[in-house]
């Protein structure tokens, strides 16, 4: 037996790529909704790029990888953390949780190749939808890939750990959904808080902000990976790692809880 | 009916008293309550019992969904509620019948899907889905989007994303609830095969106590959390062709008369036609037949007929609805722990 059993990275890689076919063909085979989700990405992003253009004028055209990437920053934050909650409960309408838990890959790695393909497709859509952008406004911009990929990574694993929070949460206590409205203005605030936790060291420890501080230093100084100081960037990694430990520490919690109530895959 | 039927096999599964309990409200519910049982390799065995005995709760920790309160399952040896994912390797499982699925998936999308995320590295992918679809009948829908098919093809769907997984051992519960006679029947050949050509394991629980006695080799029945009798199909029916008696008087029974009757004996059922009564009376030993037919008749009955009922999983559990309701005088059943 234990010759089938594998957490192999083939069987990991061959389940993420599973999971975002899966992901893919669900939005072909539900076009409005892909749609409606993608133009209202479009439009937020026209909104802000058109208030910003009229409120700083000629000069936002330096800003504006700043602005991209802050954007897309909030964008995946927003979808990593609420994508698991919403994807449990959706799976427990159709049936198919428990399916997903009789992976012998296991629950608790299968829910973060689940967050991992929401994020894959949330990038690739606001990537397409990004480049329609350009080509409609006739901007350009270039972006310092090989260093904000690895703060993109490391900040986004804070709300990662919260998507599995919130994921444990669903599967044991149902409906969770009433407090994303919430969460999405705090990590709005935690986004804007970058600049200040100069000043309030403390604030580093909530998700996103270090990594907002980061990126800006990146987008707006020009400042390389490798020159920014090492403990600014450990920071930035322990508290990642940690929101993310702690976040799946609690997802097994809740799923332990679940199974000892009965109510593994019930909504 | 498989070819694995020897009882010296190691079992598949084993479950040593088991209990499961909830909290409800003001009280704790035993859902599973002190189940030791034993599964051998190639067999198909039913859960059987009224609603709420435990059957699901079973299957379900079974498989892990589930954390016994007491007690353990180990399938293939791995304790299930420590390591479940181990566990998973060797097993499949239909739950929510028709609701397995992706349904705004193809059917052969859905079994790529199911065969990449739980049996990657196992041989062949596409040799392994050809051969399910094959096998179910399935290769004139496998463009076909789930949610255009029927029921019934819905659930082979099911069942084929199961078995792309290539399990050792396979769970349904109530495989057959809304299907059609073709359809049921269907799939009770798909099962019987995958036991008899591939040493499948199969777990299942049904209502459908004609599929179960089709199929199954063994007979598990539940009663409020308790195995109460556990033998094969052949053997449980056998247990009560002989005990159930229809008889039929003359007129009404009289009042005295039952009142006989139900001090010694349960009536299963008791019906006043026009001009007769007919009575189903469970009788716990053969032999006492002619007791019962002796104090009818002194009490004023005129038996017009005598005659054994044949044995179904139906009386069965109609039988055991009537222990229910006088547990401290429940009978022993042959096998039962």
């Amino acid at each position: 037996m234990s010759g089938r059993y594998s957490r192999s990275p083939t069987a990991l890689t061959s389940a993420l790529s599973a999971l975002v076919r899966r992901d893919l063909l669900i939005m072909r085979r539900y076009p409005l909704n892909t749609a409606g989700a993608v133009l209202g990405l479009y439009a937020l992003f026209l909104l802000v790029y058109v208030g910003g253009r009229s409120l700083v004028g000629p000069s936002f055209g330096e800003t504006l990888g700043a602005l991209i990437v802050g954007f897309f920053l909030f964008v995946m934050a927003n979808a990593s953390y609420q994508s698991l909650a919403g994807l449990f409960a959706t799976e427990a309408k159709w049936g198919t949780l428990e399916q997903l838990y009789l992976s012998p890959i296991g629950f608790g790695p299968i829910a973060v190749l689940l967050s991992l393909s929401s994020l894959l497709v949330t990038f690739s859509v606001g990537f397409a939808m990004l480049a329609l952008m350009l080509l409609t406004t006739g901007e350009s911009i270039s972006l310092d890939l090989l260093s904000i990929v690895p703060i993109v990574v490391l900040t986004l694993l804070s709300t990662i750990g919260l998507g599995l929070l919130f994921g444990g949460a669903t599967v044991r206590y149902k409906n969770v959904s009433a407090v994303f409205g919430l969460v999405k203005f705090a990590l709005v605030a935690c986004i804007a808080l970058g600049p200040a936790s100069t000043e309030f060291v403390v604030l580093k420890l909530l998700p996103l902000t270090q990594g907002s501080y980061l990126l800006q230093r990146v987008m707006n100084e020009g400042v390389r990976l490798w020159e920014l100081e090492p403990t600014e960037l450990s920071v930035l990694a322990v508290v990642g790692i940690t929101y993310f430990v702690l976040g799946y520490a609690l997802f097994r919690y809740c799923t332990d809880r679940a199974r000892a109530a009965g109510v593994m895959g019930h909504y | 009916m498989t070819e694995n039927d020897d009882p010296t096999t190691d079992p598949i599964i084993s479950v040593e008293n088991l209990v499961v309990a909830y909290d409800r409200a003001e009280e704790t519910v035993r859902a599973v309550d002190g189940i030791d049982l034993q599964i051998e390799p190639g067999t198909i065995v039913g859960l059987i019992g009224p609603n709420g005995a435990g059957k699901t709760t079973l299957l379900k920790t079974f498989l892990g969904l589930v954390s016994p309160t007491g007690g353990r399952v180990r399938v293939d040896g791995t304790d299930v509620a420590e390591h479940p994912h181990r566990a998973h390797a060797t097993m499949a499982a239909v739950l929510e019948g028709a609701r397995s699925t992706y349904w705004r998936l193809t059917v052969r999308e859905n079994l790529e899907f199911f065969s990449r995320m739980n049996a990657a590295g196992r041989g062949d992918e596409r040799d392994r889905i050809r051969e399910v679809i094959d096998r179910l009948d399935l290769a004139d829908l496998s463009t076909a989007v789930v949610n255009d098919l029927s029921r019934g093809q819905k659930q082979r769907v099911s069942l084929a994303a199961a078995l792309v997984q290539d399990p050792e051992i396979l769970f349904l519960d109530e495989p057959t609830i809304g299907l059609d006679t073709e359809g049921s029947l269907e799939l009770q050949s798909s099962l019987v095969d995958l036991a008899e050509q591939h040493g499948t394991t199969i777990v299942l629980s049904s209502h459908d106590l004609h599929a179960i006695e089709s199929i199954c080799d063994r007979g598990i029945v539940l009663d409020d959390g308790h195995v109460v009798a556990d033998d094969s199909v052949e053997n449980l029916v056998d247990i009560f062709r002989t005990e159930v008696y229809e008889l039929v008087v003359e007129g009404t029974l009289s009042s005295s008369a039952r009142g006989e009757i139900e001090r010694a004996y349960e009536i299963v059922s008791c019906t006043e036609l026009r001009d007769r009564t007919a009575l189903e009376v469970a009788v716990p030993d053969g032999n006492r037949i002619h007791e019962l037919t002796g104090a009818m008749v002194a009490h004023g009955s005129q038996i017009e007929s005598v005659r054994t009922l044949e044995g179904s999983l139906e009386a069965v559990l109609d039988s055991l609805s009537f222990e229910r309701s006088r547990p401290l005088e429940r009978r022993p059943l042959r096998g039962a722990p």
